[in-house]
């Protein structure tokens, strides 16, 4: 028996078109996520490098004094975060708060609240 | 069994929508690549400045320790009494005393300006400040190292 196939060469139909399009779209918006992630990180990560300066200057500038009260120590620490150019928009913030002991507690806070770096100095009025 | 294949051309239309994917790939392709070259060299300065800050700290509060009372300050250099100097040049920081010369290097992109404060009831602080800087070499405040070194020689 003598069978007569034709087989026709077609082009894509609609349907394989739009889906190509929608994996497209899907892989940019993956690598669009990504960078903006990053964007993000790298930000953050110099605000925190930042903030440990902030920490590490203010403890630089006690080590000098001969005494401190816990009044001494929220001024230089509220001085040494405005000078920092940490940027203000960052929502980033210091708060210094007085334990029941006298002592002093340091605080370095991001946008999201979230402590980054946290320092207990005793005080020496 | 014998198969016929009907072939045809590509209608103009056809051609020109393949053209504009590819176009439209090769362009993300190429976008995505050059900005995530541009973004690793960002991050490696970023890294490398971050490192010369934290040896540059280290040094200079030593330096600064170490040489006491200080006789002049201005942007660009501090003289110590005993003579050793801090000086900042196009893109290096040179501490000198009478032994020899430290170099640090100023990365890219950066620049440093030296300055003096004086607070109540503390002694007098150096501050070493290391901005980077953006178009037409304007210093970005909100990207600056600020590097405390408390003069233990008492206050000038």
């Amino acid at each position: 028996m003598k069978i007569k196939k034709t087989a026709e060469k077609r082009g894509f139909i609609l349907v394989e078109c739009v889906m190509a399009l929608a994996l497209l779209m899907i892989l940019t918006g993956g690598l669009i996520a990504a960078f903006k992630v990053m964007d993000k990180m790298d930000r953050d990560f110099l605000q925190e490098q930042q903030g440990l300066l902030v920490v590490d200057n203010t403890l630089e500038r006690l080590e000098h004094c001969k005494k401190y009260s816990y009044e001494q120590v929220k001024k230089i620490f509220d001085d040494e975060f405005k000078t920092s150019g940490i940027n203000s928009r960052s929502g980033m913030s210091a708060v210094a708060q007085k334990l029941p002991d006298g002592d002093a507690k340091l605080s370095i806070l991001n946008g999201n609240r979230k402590t980054l770096i946290e320092v207990k100095i005793k005080c020496r009025p | 069994m014998s198969t016929v294949i009907h072939k045809r051309n590509l209608t103009l239309v056809e051609i020109m929508f393949a053209i504009v994917l590819i176009a439209m790939i090769m362009n993300l392709a190429t976008m995505y690549y050059f900005k995530g070259w541009d973004r690793t060299v960002k991050s490696d300065r970023k890294a490398t400045r971050i490192m010369s800050v934290r040896n540059l700290k280290t040094y200079w509060r030593n330096f600064v320790h170490n040489n006491g009372k200080v006789f002049i300050v201005n942007p660009e250099s501090v003289l110590f009494v005993n003579k050793s100097m801090v000086s900042v040049k196009k893109d290096k920081v040179i501490f000198s005393t009478g032994v020899g010369d430290a170099t640090f290097a100023i990365p890219k992109d950066s620049a440093v300006v030296i300055s003096r404060e004086s607070g109540q009831g503390e002694p007098d602080r150096l501050i070493l400040r290391l901005f980077s800087t953006g178009k037409k070499k304007r210093k970005l405040e909100d990207k600056s190292f600020r590097l405390v070194a408390s003069v233990t020689g008492g206050a000038q």
